[in-house]
């Protein structure tokens, strides 16, 4: 991989990255219903992953792992202790902060968890990548 | 220091591990609840003597003998795990997703009909009200989907952590509603902007967190389901 290569996984690795936190940030604004009635809260998704994808343009993801872990921890958290810990809100949970993050309100949630579950993948594989090529 | 780093990174290994387990788990259920059901379901037809079939493109069906406007709906399964005051809005109103229902029919089509049924609108609400009881020609409401077999009551399929139950009301308010367009056709407390609202929680209950509403998984279809909602005027 070279030089021009593994600055754009970097921007894509920094872009996923703030996804992971945009998600947790939107998870947790949706809990002020009085902002939640009057906004789209899932829009610091798209926030997120602006200021991921500014941060990867302009600096090297120095312990990729170290952070993907903690932003992965971070949405476990809020997601488990927001739903209940039940399955079934864990979906409804992940599937309309996405619907309305991505602005895809027509989309079912089934189509939204499928889409959070390949971007979190993403994000996970990105991050281990990033780690070899820093100590390869 | 080095040490360190190999122990944050075995940790780093482990939740990477956990967290991508929980998620394929998640997601593969995920993928299998409920899409055959929602797939299925198509709205009932009117079954109250007209030919008109309720549906995405005749999303409000007005029955002047029975007395009846039938509005289009889908589930937004979001109310399930979050509170809203909202019960049906018109999808492109500006409170288009913030309802236990999305209707496809906007507020004012649906003001309209309620006046060609022979109802009376209160309009005794102001956008200031507090604690102010909407007034205005009672309505039964109530819902059906493919495969519910029967019209269920709007208020089982809405659980109000006061239970104190649903009063439904022509409020009218349509000066309000074509001002603000937000979309509201019902809301769960007493409202000076949505068509019908009710009458059992006065204004600002849901704001001052007297009355907190969430859709019931118990009753209510998965997400995305049609629902025809039903206001017939007692």
């Amino acid at each position: 991989m070279n030089t021009k290569q593994r600055k754009w996984l970097n921007v894509l690795g920094s872009g996923l990255l703030g996804f992971n936190f945009g998600f947790v940030a939107a998870l947790l604004l949706a809990q002020w219903t009085w902002l939640e009635l009057r906004v789209n809260t899932g829009l610091a998704i798209l926030v997120g992953v602006g200021i991921g994808l500014g941060i990867g343009l302009l600096r090297t993801i120095k312990r990729p792992l170290a952070v993907e872990s903690i932003s992965l921890l971070a949405m476990l958290i809020s997601l488990l202790g927001i739903g209940d810990a039940q399955i079934s809100s864990l979906k409804i949970l992940t599937g309309y902060t996405i619907r309305e993050g991505l602005l895809m309100p027509d989309i079912s949630l089934q189509v939204a968890n499928l889409i959070f579950s390949l971007l979190t993948l993403g994000s996970i594989l990105s991050a281990i990548v990033l780690k070899r090529k820093i100590s390869g | 220091m080095k040490f360190m780093s190999n122990k944050t990174l075995k940790m780093s290994k482990v939740l990477l591990s956990a967290v991508l387990s929980v998620g394929i788990i998640a997601s593969l259920s995920g993928c299998g609840s409920n899409e055959s059901a929602k797939n299925s379901a198509t709205p009932p037809a009117d079954s109250a003597g007209s030919n008109l079939i309720v549906s995405q493109t005749n999303p409000i069906v007005i029955d002047k003998e029975a007395k009846t406007v039938k509005v289009y709906t889908e589930v937004n399964g979001k109310y399930f795990v979050e509170p809203t005051r909202h019960g049906v809005v018109f999808k492109d109103g500006s409170n288009g997703s913030k309802s236990v229902l999305k209707a496809w029919g906007n507020q004012n089509d649906f003001y309209n009909g309620l006046v060609d049924i022979g109802a009376k609108p209160g309009n005794n609400l102001k956008l200031d009200s507090v604690g102010v009881a909407v007034e205005g020609d009672p309505l039964d409401v109530s819902i059906t989907w493919a495969g519910a077999g029967k019209e269920i009551p709007f208020g089982d399929g809405i659980l109000d952590s006061t239970k104190k139950g649903f009063d439904f009301r022509f409020g009218g308010n349509q000066e309000n509603a074509k001002a603000k367009n937000t979309g509201c056709i019902l809301c769960l407390d007493s409202c000076p902007v949505g068509i019908t609202s009710n009458a059992a929680h006065p204004t600002k209950d849901f704001d001052n967190k007297i009355a907190e509403f969430k859709g019931n998984q118990e009753v209510l279809p998965a997400d995305g389901t049609p629902v025809v909602v039903t206001f017939k005027l007692k």
